[in-house]
Parts: C-alpha cells; sequence; structure tokens
C-alpha cells in the first residue's frame, strides 16, 4: 500500500429525512467530530438521495441555515420518485470546517427527500 | 542481523530478537534480562471489540486481555482500529503511551496508509502486563463496535544460563569469572552484568509506556 498522509478517513453521515423544503430549514447531515486530538474537516465524496415528493426539486448542500446558509457545490436537480447518486468524479474537491447542511428547495405535494452523504474526515 | 523496535523490512513487520539471542525487557521500573528460545508469528487477529459507541462518546478505560501472553513470555504487537474511533493507548493501564508534554498522541484508522507498516503502533507486552486502551466517538454517528485488529510476533524467554552461549557470550562469562567479586554469583547474574556492561549483544525491549518526569 502506498503512503498517503494526506488523506482521511471514510466516514457517513446520517440517513436524513427532509421533509421541510427552503434554506431557513437546512438540516444537517454530516457534523464535524469533537472531542478528538486534532481539528476535522470533510471533504464532500458522495451524496446520496431518493426524492418522494410529487415533483422535482432542486438540493442545496453547503454549511449554515438560513442567512447564513453557503452552498458548498452547486445545487443539483432531483427528479420525482428516483433515485440517485453522486461520487467523487463528479464533485469538486470542497473541504468544509463547518457542519454540513442540506436543504430543498420545493417539496410538491408534500413529501420529501432522503439524503445521505459520505464525506472524507480528515485531520 | 540487526534488530531493534519499529524495524519495518521491505514496509513489514521483522521479528525483534531470533532464536537464541538476548533480550532485556524493560517493565515500568524492573528489568528483566532474558534468552528467547522460541518465537512464532501472530497473524492479524481481532483482540478486542470495545462494543457500540455512542456518538460523541467516550468508551471506559479497558484492558486488551485478548493480548496476554503467557509467563516467562513477551509479544510484540502492530495493530490499528477497524472502526472509525480516535484510540489513546495505555501501557500497562496507568501509564500513557504516546505521552508527550502537552497531548497523547491518538490512534485512528488513517493509520493504514500514512504508516502502512503500522511501526508506528509498535508496543511490546511482558506476560500479561497488557495494555488498556479508551476509544472516543467524535462523530454524529453511533458506532456499532470498536475493534482493535493485532498482529506480531510472541516470544518465550528462559533465563540467561538457558540454550547454548555463543563465544562471544562464553568470552565475557570466562572474563567476569574471574572477578573475585563474582564468585558468588550466579551464572545468569554474571550474564546479566555482561549485558550492563555491553560486553554481549542485547536487544532492549520497552514493555510499558513512561510517565512524565521519569
Amino acid at each position: 500500500m502506498d503512503i498517503a498522509l494526506l488523506k482521511g478517513r471514510r466516514t457517513v453521515g446520517p440517513r436524513v429525512n427532509m421533509a421541510t423544503a427552503a434554506v431557513g430549514n437546512a438540516t444537517a447531515v454530516y457534523t464535524i467530530p469533537t472531542g478528538l486530538q486534532g481539528t476535522k474537516s470533510a471533504k464532500l465524496r458522495k451524496v446520496s438521495w431518493r426524492n418522494i415528493a410529487a415533483g422535482a426539486s432542486w438540493i442545496h448542500i453547503g454549511t449554515g441555515v438560513g442567512g447564513t446558509f453557503a452552498d458548498l457545490i452547486p445545487a443539483f436537480q432531483t427528479v420525482t420518485n428516483q433515485s440517485d447518486v453522486l461520487d467523487e468524479e463528479q464533485i469538486p474537491d470542497v473541504e468544509s470546517f463547518a457542519n454540513i447542511t442540506a436543504y430543498a428547495e420545493t417539496l410538491v405535494g408534500g413529501g420529501s427527500i432522503d439524503i445521505q452523504i459520505e464525506v472524507e474526515e480528515r485531520g | 542481523m540487526e534488530l531493534y523496535p519499529y524495524k519495518s523490512g521491505e514496509g513489514q513487520m521483522e521479528p525483534v530478537a531470533l532464536q537464541n539471542h538476548l533480550v532485556a525487557i524493560h517493565y515500568v521500573k524492573d528489568t528483566f534480562y532474558r534468552r528467547v528460545n522460541f518465537y512464532e508469528a501472530i497473524t492479524p487477529t481481532q483482540v478486542i471489540n470495545l462494543g457500540a459507541l455512542a456518538a460523541g462518546a467516550t468508551s471506559p478505560r479497558t484492558n486488551v486481555t485478548g493480548i496476554d501472553t503467557y509467563d516467562q513470555e513477551f509479544g510484540q504487537f502492530r495493530w490499528f482500529c477497524l472502526d472509525n474511533a480516535q484510540i489513546r493507548v495505555f501501557i500497562p493501564r496507568g501509564a500513557a503511551k504516546g505521552d508527550m508534554k502537552t497531548i497523547q498522541a491518538v490512534l485512528d484508522p488513517s493509520i493504514v496508509f500514512r504508516n502502512p507498516s503500522l511501526s508506528l503502533t509498535e508496543f511490546f507486552v511482558w506476560q500479561d502486563n497488557r495494555p488498556a486502551i479508551e476509544a472516543v466517538n467524535g462523530g454524529a454517528v453511533a458506532l456499532a463496535a470498536v475493534r482493535m485488529v493485532a498482529m506480531g510476533f510472541r516470544y518465550h524467554t528462559d533465563d540467561l544460563s538457558s540454550g547454548p552461549l555463543t563465544a562471544q557470550e562464553i568470552s565475557a562469562y570466562d572474563t567476569l569469572k574471574k572477578d573475585p567479586a563474582a564468585a558468588a554469583k550466579s551464572p545468569a547474574e554474571i550474564m546479566a552484568i555482561a549485558i550492563e556492561q555491553a560486553r554481549v549483544p542485547c536487544t532492549h525491549v520497552w514493555c510499558s509506556g513512561m510517565g512524565a518526569g521519569r
């Protein structure tokens, strides 16, 4: 095995059901570890979702909630009643030192979207 | 052949001593001079599972009894954690391993690609004076298990008067035996003096951490 001093550990956030739309309801999909030796950060490596709403919706992944929300990557479209994945081949090499949050712009027909992310935890 | 702790030939682990080699086993403040008469490899084996660990939780300090060796034996181990926890190691239970002035070094799964030979995790255990560990789950996801996998060598030892003496050892023994002060000493005691005076080769093996201020 090659030595890879810059590499981090792969880990996942919980599966989150986003049942309320809009940036004010952005919810944590990955929480930066605390209580460990060292400052931790997370590189977004994979996003998996399932749209259980009656229509398409844009999903934002970033940090913060409401007015403090900042996108980590461009928003992406989800299609009603379908699941999909973005993996590291398609995701820019962004790194966050804050908890990663996500929200849906709209949720048609009172539906929801399941989302889960995988990160490379560094530090 | 030059052998020493943390040595990694071709990226892999090497034994710290071979058959008939002399070792000085340091455990806390004691030193035991021994001769290796048998050793064998320990393949990667899960030696402890601390069990489930909630998000943000720290496990109690737990003795790793799975790594105990028999009487008159010491073990040379390297290990890693399979699960995404940060591990603090204590050898023995009251002495932190990797203890520096302001922090204690920790072990996490990234060791497998930062130090693939695991040489920096190497530690030694004298008989059943095993290490203890604490696991920290700093993440927001509970861990179903915290498992440690260890590998290495176990060495059975005898006292210094056992086994065939090398020509160098015989020479050192004969020289020391002529000293009148040695008349009342046993052959093993004389060989221990030979080691202390660096008249014969010996590998020093540290089977415990060292507390601050020693």
